[in-house]
């Protein structure tokens, strides 16, 4: 009851201050959205392309960032090794796509046509690549240029039709683009070369045993299991990332804590001689300190809510505005965030309580 | 034995002196000052600013220790209450008037009253019937849902005396509650404590430099530099 009086006692600043929580939750929620967008976009072509074994030059640990180098040799002789059921050549090469005004660069993923190994983890429009002159774009990538299907991209001196669109495929600094492994190596000017390899065994062959034929064979070559290779990814992923995001989130987190300490203590200091007299009055111990965490809690509260109103219309709109910020928003971000709101909410009442066991009930006799 | 003015003694002072500053700056507020107050009196604690008045009712009150002496409240030494049980004391069982009425203006007049009793364990339905019932006897039933800043200095008053009865607390302790209103309001809420000590056995004690209370009074204590001059018996009960 008195808390909301002392809340809507003052509209203005009630609606300033939810507005400002908002704003904060709207940034945490969107800053863990853009990293669950971002992390999918970098790790899902790897998560989908389930091959047993990887294999890549040796020190080379993902595909994100390190140089892997292996030439087709290296996959005629893993062809055959004992247990080893198919091997699928994979090249990547970072190449700049012509457009009218720029000159946008893509994550060109050449892969092998006849075992469709390494191509996109899912088309959301059109096709796949069928042949050595198309291509299929990370479907942001379409929308911040213009692309459509069936439209042609220049890249280097290569006029390449495209097929379809992908999903999963948006690294928000760069984004994947498809083509035959051949066009790629033509692309790269070294027709022999692949970056690395997917090995797939027979049923009932031992993994560890492959790998001990491959790297014995190959003593040049890296080889991880498909949980190893995932791992690494991320990690290299959130090793670029995560920091990035932990200072931004952790500034929204203070401003918040900013915010609500500021006007709940300016609650009690404005209203010093009210909590003067309840404590003359023989108010309960717990009763004021809990009439702040109250006003906290409301405050935060309300802010989530209209923070999770506006969030979604928002962040349709960043993603219209700027189609390579790609988001993933899930129930258990929201709870996070909501979890975390409510604890700055309780931490940001540690002051104005402080300042609360400084008002005595003699000051309701001057 | 136990005589029956023991039984009905609310509080009691034995020698108190009460010192504000540090040692060697100290300055005396009350000087062994002693007396005792009884259910079914209205005593008058007379005395010019300064004299000592608002520091012997806190005192009485449970808000601050004595340097020297004892009191006593409800029959047990003041020290030997925990600060959780004054805090229960001050909400069941002492009611406060203050002089600039303390109302709290973000609440209505209704839930001022109610708010005290929610201090004193009783809400709901019956409070707010109890609360209603009060504003009601005080004659400002109708100004329940008004903000006390919309309210006479004497609306203020007869609302701040509703809120000290309305735990019906046998202790009432009021500081110059005459002294923001005009003559004929500050008699009329004086006869309100007068009657509530006639009708319902309280103990009211008032703090003025307000002489025409000493009408009402049971008893006058004159305090003048923080020493009680001489007790003085009125008829008036």
């Amino acid at each position: 009851m008195y808390t909301l009086k002392i809340l809507f006692g003052q509209p203005l600043r009630f609606f300033l201050t939810v507005l400002g929580v908002a704003l904060c939750v709207t940034l945490m929620l969107f800053l863990l959205s853009v990293y669950q967008g971002v992390a999918e976009g970098s790790v899902e072509y790897v998560r989908s392309n389930d091959a047993d074994l990887w294999v890549l030059q040796r020190h080379a640990t993902n595909i994100l960032r390190s140089t892997s180098m292996l030439t087709g040799t290296h996959g005629d002789i893993m062809s055959n090794l004992a247990g080893v059921s198919a091997v699928s050549p994979i090249l990547f090469v970072m190449v700049s796509v012509k457009m009218k005004d720029c000159a946008p660069i893509v994550y060109l993923t050449g892969y092998d046509l006849e075992s469709r190994r390494g191509g996109p983890p899912a088309i959301v429009r059109g096709r796949g690549v069928s042949d050595n002159n198309e291509i299929v774009l990370d479907r942001s990538f379409a929308a911040k240029y213009d692309v459509s299907i069936g439209d042609d991209v220049i890249i280097k001196d290569d006029t390449l039709s495209v097929a379809g669109f992908s999903r999963g495929t948006n690294m928000f600094v760069i984004q994947y683009a498809f083509v035959a492994l051949k066009k790629a190596q033509e692309i790269s000017g070294f027709p022999e070369i692949v970056s690395c390899y997917q090995v797939m065994k027979d049923e009932g062959a031992d993994s560890l045993d492959i790998v001990d034929l491959i790297t014995s064979n190959i003593p040049d070559v890296a080889v991880y299991d498909h949980k190893t290779f995932l791992e690494n990814n991320i990690q290299e992923m959130e090793s670029g990332f995560l920091p990035l995001l932990y200072v931004v989130a952790l500034i929204g987190a203070i401003v918040l804590m900013t915010i609500l300490s500021l006007i709940l203590t300016i609650n009690v200091l404005e209203r010093r001689r009210d909590f003067a007299v309840m404590k003359a009055l023989g108010a309960p111990n717990g009763f004021i300190p809990s009439l702040v965490i109250k006003q906290g809690l409301i405050l935060a509260g309300t802010g989530v809510v209209l923070a999770l109103l506006s969030f979604f219309p928002l962040v349709r709109l960043v993603e219209k505005v700027s189609p390579e910020v790609s988001t993933v928003t899930s129930m258990s971000q929201i709870m996070l965030v909501t979890a975390a709101v409510g604890v700055i909410s309780l931490a940001s009442s540690v002051i104005p309580n402080r300042k609360l066991k400084h008002i005595y009930p003699l000051e309701v006799f001057k | 034995m136990i005589q029956s003015n023991q039984l009905s003694e609310v509080v009691s002072l034995i020698d108190v002196t009460k010192a504000y500053g540090s040692y060697g700056r100290e300055t005396l507020a009350l000087k062994k000052v002693s007396f005792r107050a009884h259910l079914g009196e209205l005593i008058l604690i007379l005395g010019p600013s300064g004299s000592g008045k608002t520091t012997l009712l806190t005192l009485l009150a449970g808000l601050q220790s004595p340097t020297e002496g004892t009191v006593y409240i409800f029959g047990r030494e003041v020290k030997e209450y925990s600060n959780r049980e004054l805090q229960r004391l001050r909400a069941v069982r002492i009611g406060f008037i203050f002089q600039t009425f303390n109302l709290i203006d973000s609440l209505t007049v209704l839930d001022n009253v109610m708010l005290v009793m929610k201090f004193g364990g009783l809400r709901g339905k019956e409070a707010f019937i109890r609360a209603m019932d009060f504003l009601d006897r005080f004659e400002v039933k109708q100004l329940s849902k008004a903000s006390p800043r919309t309210l006479s200095q004497g609306e203020k008053q007869r609302v701040a005396v509703a809120r000290a009865l309305v735990n019906g607390a046998p202790l009432i302790i009021a500081d110059e509650p005459t002294g923001s209103l005009a003559t004929k309001q500050g008699m009329g809420i004086v006869g309100l404590l007068r009657r509530s000590v006639n009708e319902e056995n309280r103990c009211v004690i008032i703090a003025s430099h307000d002489e025409r209370i000493s009408d009402y009074a049971d008893r006058v204590l004159y305090l003048s530099d923080g020493v009680i001059a001489a007790p003085e018996i009125h008829g008036n009960s």
